[in-house]
């Protein structure tokens, strides 16, 4: 049973996962959920020039 | 009798719109670069636009501007002359240095990408804008500037003449610097409960899968490191879930226990303590995995609950009181000389000059001969009060035509009207309904698995290791799901469907609230009538295009508030015609005469318009045959009326009836079947036999009742049992609001202002009151279905505790489905409902 194998994949798994986890507190800290409607509108009126 | 034509919109749709509003240009055209403005404002905002290469503005929204036509004093510019005025300036900002300030403000104006657009552009119209952010939902814009290059004043100035004129009421003195840190904890806590549930979410997934293996009965085949390495890792994961995410749950019951009570979260506590810490202990002895997946699941679980549970409507404030309707400062005369002082510098015996529209801040003594004041905001009458010299006016009111100059007789704090908050009915914190409720529950589930958790371990007490298996597995499966996950995301879904037809509720505990009611008080002015517009009747003579025409012009040249009402029945007619009207003679409160196109025409009360009838004897059996009062404006059962005389004939009568909303026929009729329907109004009772349709009873309709009056009414009925649910629109209501168990403001723009209450209610949606209020019935009742589930679900949980069959396995089947089952229910059967209702 390769079980060096399995840990080492876990460790992958759980590494990938707090990437993830990482970019969320990110995106929460960094103020993109306190208003999720005037961005969307921002985009849409962007200078041409 | 009848109603005058629609010609309205035939005409409308011909004329040319203007470029920067949209609304239908006068025949007179302003011009510029080839496109047609409705006025000069308008224009002016072009230009302006055009100047600084915005234009784009018109790009994005066709007509996206802003009208002048309902600003007024735009060219007073001295209004915000206390804008200069340090005191004010420094309280107003947010943050003020050398050569950075930062200021907010409300701009309910913004409608529109355009807007948005232009707001943030700020920069390129003037140099000391540094930048600007606009939080469209809230209709906010925050402004980062450069004090030395542009004053606050300017600033302001800036935006009112783009049409965006802030919102800058007496509230605002109290609250930019004042609230700026209890802004921040608000957004500090929403960070950290996303925060709380992501990570919570986060554990439960990565949870599931080091405990796959237990899923598949497969945790034998696993070699003891593997094994170990999983539950180790799962303890891991959680311990953040542990003390992170669930720090709420502990908080709430700590502090519930420390006052000797026990709450909600109380059992919350004891079931997730019992999980993690059987999961450590079955992990460290080797014996299980533990039921870590279960733990964060519900933790998880139970944050969205809570999310739900808080949810509001951020755009609508419903703790508004005098301070967000009194302007910020007011316009007095000192040593000859006007001036401008800030409202909290008013003291008594300051001369005050109120212009058109205008609030009276403070009660005062009129000094001007005559003038026209509305008081329908703060007393509910409708038809305006003409006052004299010497006679008294009340704060709260609003100055109607000429400017009138006033002795302040009063501090504002101590108004008649201010001094409606200072009654208790305003000090008592209402109590929570659904927390109410919730606590309860609380306590007799813990009383409950404590109990059950006591015997299951007596029971099998001489075999230890048993007796505590089962005494912490009844502690770890039995939920109070009924109350954590089923009453909030029900009543937060109701809280949604609601909010999209119109009903704003304060909280998701006045849902509860509604259910109880049994009865109904209504506000006449405003509530059931409408401010916005009234009927006008013709009768008499048929009057020809050529002649209303020139009523309509003439009535033009009065701002008497009926003449007013009357020629928005003539909107057609527009007043900057090529037509000349010459000679006006104004009778205060009697009528109007002038010479329009050559043609003589009056307008008033029958007295006067009989001083201007050459064919007496016409005039008076026309009159007289119909038996009218000679009173002023000669107020019939139902509205007052205006008569009309062109070149000295006798024509005939307008009838201005104030409108009511529509359905309220069948409102009534099902409200009634099942409750007590009330009116309370603060206007005479003139309108007495036509509100018998829908007030049945003549003792259920009160008039002449003042805003203390309207309070103790519902205080009374109250005493008498009933659970009162008041709807008014004014702040002559705010008290009754207040006292009642369910206060809901009607409100033409939610917007705009409203009094503090539980609920705002779109005004066009009034007629479906009942629906709202049947279906809020509904919803309780499917919570308590959802109790049922829910108790279902713990009677099979609790025997397998009981009886010390509880594996991890078990707990990972039991405890998602019960409460993915519970949630489901819920969120399911209010959507279904609101469907089946049509809600």
């Amino acid at each position: 049973m390769p079980n060096e194998l399995v840990f080492m994949l876990v460790g992958f798994s759980l590494a990938f996962a707090l990437t993830f986890l990482a970019a969320f507190i990110w995106a929460v800290r960094s103020g993109q959920y306190e208003d999720p409607t005037t961005p969307a509108l921002r985009v849409l009126v962007d200078d041409k020039d | 009798m009848k109603t005058l034509p629609p010609i309205t919109h035939a005409i409308n749709a011909n004329a040319t719109q203007c470029h920067h509003c949209g609304e239908a240009c006068p025949h007179t055209h302003i011009h510029e670069d080839g496109y047609s403005f409705c006025c000069e404002g308008c224009k002016s905002v072009y230009q302006i636009l055009r100047d600084n290469n915005l234009c784009t503005y018109y790009d994005l929204n066709d007509h996206a501007g802003i009208s002048f036509k309902n600003l007024h004093n735009i060219a007073q510019r001295s209004r915000f002359d206390y804008l200069d005025d340090t005191t004010i300036a420094e309280k107003l900002l947010e943050f003020s240095s050398e050569t950075l300030a930062r200021v907010s403000f409300h701009l309910p104006q913004i409608h529109c990408t355009s807007c948005l657009w232009l707001l943030e552009k700020l920069h390129k119209l003037n140099d000391g804008v540094i930048s600007s952010r606009v939080d469209f939902l809230q209709k906010n814009v925050a402004i980062a500037f450069q004090p030395h290059q542009l004053s606050l004043r300017n600033l302001v100035e800036l935006l009112t003449t783009l049409g965006y004129e802030p919102e800058l009421h007496l509230q605002h003195l109290t609250s930019a610097k004042s609230t700026t840190p209890q802004k921040e904890r608000q957004k500090a806590h929403q960070t950290s409960q996303y925060l709380k549930i992501g990570i919570a979410g986060f554990a439960v997934a990565n949870t599931m899968i080091f405990s796959f293996p237990e899923y598949l009965a497969a945790s034998g085949e696993l070699s003891e490191p593997l094994r170990r390495l999983f539950g180790y890792a799962s303890i891991a994961l959680t311990l953040p879930v542990l003390f992170y995410s669930a720090s709420g749950f502990f908080r709430s019951a700590w502090q519930s226990i420390a006052q000797r009570r026990v709450n909600l979260d109380v059992p919350i506590v004891l079931g997730i303590l019992a999980l993690f810490v059987r999961s450590v202990v079955e992990i460290a002895h080797g014996s299980t995995s533990g039921y870590l997946d279960s733990f964060s699941g519900l933790v998880f679980l139970l944050l969205i609950g809570r999310l739900f549970q808080q949810k509001t409507f951020d755009t609508i404030s419903f703790d508004r009181d005098y301070n967000s309707y009194f302007p910020i400062a007011v316009a007095v005369k000192r040593l000859g000389k006007e001036t401008t002082i800030p409202l909290s510098e008013l003291s008594i015996g300051e001369r005050l000059i109120i212009r058109n529209k205008e609030l009276i801040p403070t009660d005062s003594v009129l000094q001007s001969s005559v003038g026209h004041i509305d008081y329908s905001f703060v007393t509910g009458e409708s038809a305006p009060v003409e006052v004299v010299q010497g006679s008294r006016v009340y704060a709260g009111g609003r100055v109607l035509g000429r400017t009138l100059e006033m002795v302040s007789a009063k501090d504002v704090s101590q108004s008649y009207l201010t001094s409606l908050w200072n009654n208790e009915a305003f000090k008592k914190h209402k109590k929570n309904a659904l927390e109410n409720v919730a606590d309860r529950f609380g306590a007799y589930f813990t009383a409950f698995t404590l109990a059950l958790a006591g015997i299951a371990f007596c029971a099998w007490l001489p075999n230890w290791e048993t007796a505590l298996n089962a005494a912490t597995a009844v502690l770890v499966v039995a939920c109070p799901c009924a109350m954590t996950l089923a009453a909030p995301f029900a009543l937060g879904w109701t809280l949604k469907i609601f909010g999209k037809a119109g009903f704003y509720l304060k909280n998701t505990s006045v849902v509860l609230d509604l259910s109880p009611v049994n009865a109904y008080v209504f506000d006449k002015t405003g509530t059931l009538t409408t401010s916005q517009k009234s009927a006008v009747r013709y009768s008499g003579k048929q009057l020809s295009a050529e002649e209303q025409e020139l009523c309509a012009l003439a009535l033009h040249s009065t701002q008497h508030p009926l003449a007013r009402g009357i020629v928005r029945a003539f909107a057609y007619v527009n007043p900057s015609d090529a037509v000349r009207v010459e000679n006006v003679q104004e009778v205060p409160s009697r009528g109007v005469s002038c010479v329009v196109a050559g043609r003589g025409v009056a307008l008033g009360t029958a007295e006067f318009i009989e001083e201007h009838c050459s064919h007496e004897l016409l005039f008076c059996d026309a009159v007289r045959s119909k038996q009218l009062g000679k009173s002023a404006h000669s107020p019939t059962k139902s509205g007052s009326s205006v008569h009309c005389s062109i070149d000295g004939e006798y024509k005939g009568e307008f009838l201005v009836q104030s409108e009511y909303r529509s359905g309220l026929q069948t409102l009534f009729a099902n409200l009634r079947a099942k409750a007590n329907v009330f009116l309370l109004s603060g206007d005479n009772d003139r309108e007495r036999e036509r509100l018998s349709e829908l007030f049945t009873n003549e003792r259920q309709m009160r008039f002449f009742q003042t805003p203390h009056d309207k309070l103790e009414a519902v205080r009374d009925l109250q005493t008498s049992g009933a659970h009162v649910l008041m709807i008014g629109d004014g702040l002559n209501d705010a008290g009754a609001l207040k006292q009642s168990d369910v206060g809901i403001a009607l409100a033409e723009e939610t917007a705009l202002f409203s009094p503090a209450c539980d609920a705002v209610l779109a005004s066009e949606q009034l007629h479906r009151l009942y629906d709202f209020i049947s279906f809020s019935r509904l919803v309780q009742r499917i919570i308590i279905a959802a109790f049922w589930i829910s108790v279902v679900y713990n009677i099979v949980g609790l025997t397998f505790a009981v009886m010390g069959w509880l594996s991890p396995l078990v707990s990972a089947i039991l405890m998602p489905i019960s409460n993915a089952t519970v949630v489901g229910f819920s969120t399911g059967a209010v959507q279904l409902a609101a469907k089946w209702r049509k809600i």
